[in-house]
């Protein structure tokens, strides 16, 4: 096997609060391989951002990453001073996350804002980040790149902003990118764009992911693994096909359930919602909203359990259960 | 039938000229409550313009000397040689006014940025560090802000002993806390916003984000804040002045030239009206102007 660009083990990320210590990720291992996709879908609360902030160390007090090793390249990342980390985010690690509207510095033009990154962590002298800036618009498929470096942000469009947001992320030629969402705010149209845009960097820049969506479709499209959270912790962890096709965990099932079909009218919601992080369920977290309870899932967690080959889920009652959808 | 369509999707046909006409009462509406305040704030910059140059100029605009005493003329009524009448000690009141500009804004500008100087940056700390940095500097700022303002200034001018500089300081530590804590407020908010956490993202320092990032985006409701406080330091060194606390005699100032009137208020009231409007006419024009700039920095005129 090759060598693992990011390998994550244990990672545990907590928040104190006044009424205790809330696990916003608990125990989480996955890796990713140079060039590889890796899509974490969960709901709302489910600790996806949490993880993603984790990678680049910058949850804020009172949050604090308690516990786990985070191998980038083979170094562990938590064991950096915040210097280095500083010349890690952005240049090796980048992130673009889903405030498209507001994640420019209203008050510099694009162009700076692209040059910065150039100029703090490659050195580049002014005339070449400038070439370099107008290189890296043109990569993402910004029309006029020698205009645009010359707008401030309010100037531009939803799409073009978003792209610019990855052009800044790009700009280092990072290893790995961290995407939070970056769909969410945009129309259908332009998220396809962006998604096509996508798959174009990532063979062209021979580009690691880590693609958080809560969205099936899109997660579908970009991905090569998936990992399902639920409550903080990782419940199903394979490849895209074994997921959509014979996936194990009643919440994957569920979820996929849950994606509406032309052919129905009804949706099939998930019953309950997710629990808060402050008062989880004893045993396993997802057992009062699951299918399959039996009297052991409220006293037991259950630990992520490599199944079948390259096929993980944490669940006492894991089943191949029936196609429900195939990859939209 | 088109009359009833929204005026947005009736571009064309009979409905247009209809729509025309219904928008634009409304449009000529707001330009009127965009161009009042704006007029307003041309007053307030012309008052403000006008007294700056009465301070540059001040030798060149004076008919008289105002340091000249001229015993045998004092107290006199407005007249076609001495316009604004003269003092005490008969000296010219217009030039002692004019060169009482020049006083106000040697102080009020120097007050300001001392105050600004100090304040401001304590805010930005405050505000961006939080925690800890951010308690003992405002518990600080909540010590000096216990005395009222012009009490502070007055036991600090006292202690000091009178003069330019003593009168900077007591005016500037008077203020501090109001700068520390508007900036304080203008860095929490812009802290908060994702371009922030953005520049985080691609490891960018503490120091750059606060200076390159955050600074830049304050800059508007901080200068709303030093434009207004030229007015309130106006105010504060003529009540020194006027306590006698602040310039000493001869120095041409608005509130000295109002205490030395002061007794004779009754037999020569002329010559405590002057340097009162001027006083007040320069604060307004101040306010003015600084209530001008709020609105152009105002975040509702902000397109998102």
């Amino acid at each position: 096997m090759v060598q693992p660009l990011l390998e994550v083990k244990d990672l545990t990320t907590e928040f104190v609060s006044p009424r205790g210590i809330v696990k916003a990720v608990d125990n989480l291992s996955f890796t990713i391989a140079p060039g590889e996709t890796l899509g974490i879908v969960g709901e709302s609360g489910s600790g996806k951002s949490a993880t993603a902030l984790s990678l680049l160390r910058l949850i804020a007090p009172p949050g604090r990453i308690s516990a786990g090793t985070l191998l980038f390249e083979g170094e562990d990342l938590l064991r950096k001073s915040e210097r280095e980390m500083r010349d890690v985010r952005g240049k090796s690690i980048a992130m673009v996350f889903q405030q498209v509207m507001t994640a420019l510095d209203p008050v510099h033009r694009v162009g700076e804002q692209i040059m910065d990154v150039l100029r703090v962590h490659l050195r580049m002298s002014p005339q070449q980040a400038r070439e370099r800036a107008i290189e890296i618009l043109g990569a993402v498929r910004m029309p006029s790149p020698e205009q645009v470096m010359r707008r401030f942000p309010h100037e531009l469009s939803g799409g073009m902003r978003q792209r610019a947001m990855i052009a800044i992320a790009l700009a280092c030629r990072p290893k790995l990118l961290i995407a939070d969402e970056i769909t969410t705010a945009l129309d259908v149209t332009v998220q396809a764009q962006i998604l096509d845009l996508l798959d174009d960097i990532r063979r062209e820049f021979n580009l690691a992911m880590l693609f958080i969506s809560h969205d099936l479709a899109v997660i579908a499209r970009v991905c090569d693994r998936i990992g399902v959270m639920y409550a903080g912790r990782m419940v199903e962890y394979t490849d895209k096909y074994r997921l959509f096709e014979t996936n194990m965990h009643p919440y994957t099932n569920a979820l996929l359930e849950a994606v509406p079909r032309r052919k129905e009218d009804e949706l099939r919601p998930i019953a309950g919602s997710v629990p808060e992080l402050s008062s989880l369920p004893s045993g396993c977290s997802f057992h009062p909203r699951c299918s399959r309870m039996e009297p052991s899932c409220t006293r037991e967690a259950p630990q992520l359990r490599e199944w079948e080959p390259d096929h993980w889920a944490a669940c006492h009652f894991p089943r191949q259960s029936v196609p429900v959808a195939q990859p939209a | 039938m088109s009359a009833s369509l929204p005026a947005s999707i009736s571009p064309s046909g009979p409905g247009h000229s209809g729509a025309v006409l219904a928008r634009a009462p409304r449009a000529r509406l707001r330009l009127r409550m965009v161009a009042l305040p704006n007029r307003l704030a041309t007053l307030g910059a012309a008052i403000v313009a006008l007294g700056l140059v009465m301070a540059i100029l001040a030798p060149v605009l004076a008919r008289y000397d105002p340091y000249q005493i001229d015993v045998v003329h004092r107290l006199q009524g407005p007249s076609a040689a001495h316009w604004f009448g003269t003092d005490t000690l008969g000296r010219d009141a217009l030039s002692r006014i004019i060169f009482g500009a020049r006083t106000t804004f040697e102080v009020s500008v120097g007050a300001v940025i001392l105050g600004g100087a100090a304040g401001i940056p304590l805010g930005l700390l405050s505000g961006y560090f939080g925690r800890l940095v951010d308690a003992t500097i405002m518990r600080l700022m909540d010590a000096i802000m216990a005395f009222p303002g012009l009490l502070l200034a007055i036991a600090l001018a006292a202690s000091l002993g009178g003069g330019l500089v003593s009168i900077y300081v007591a005016i500037a530590v008077s203020t501090i806390p109001h700068y520390a804590r508007l900036a304080r407020s203008v860095t929490l908010t812009q802290k908060a916003r994702d371009y922030v956490s953005a520049a985080q993202v691609v490891g960018e320092s503490n120091f750059s984000i606060l200076f390159r990032e955050i600074v830049p985006n304050c800059l508007g409701p901080l200068l709303v804040a030093l434009t207004l406080d030229f007015a309130h330091a106006i105010l504060i060194e003529s009540s020194l002045s006027f306590l006698g606390l602040g310039f000493s005699p001869p120095t041409a100032s608005w509130g000295l030239m109002l205490r030395e009137v002061s007794p004779f208020l009754e037999l020569q009231p002329w010559e405590a009206i002057f340097p009162g409007l001027a006083i007040f006419l320069t604060i307004f024009g101040f306010n003015l102007l600084g209530d001008g700039l709020r609105d152009v920095f105002d975040p509702r005129h902000y397109e998102l």
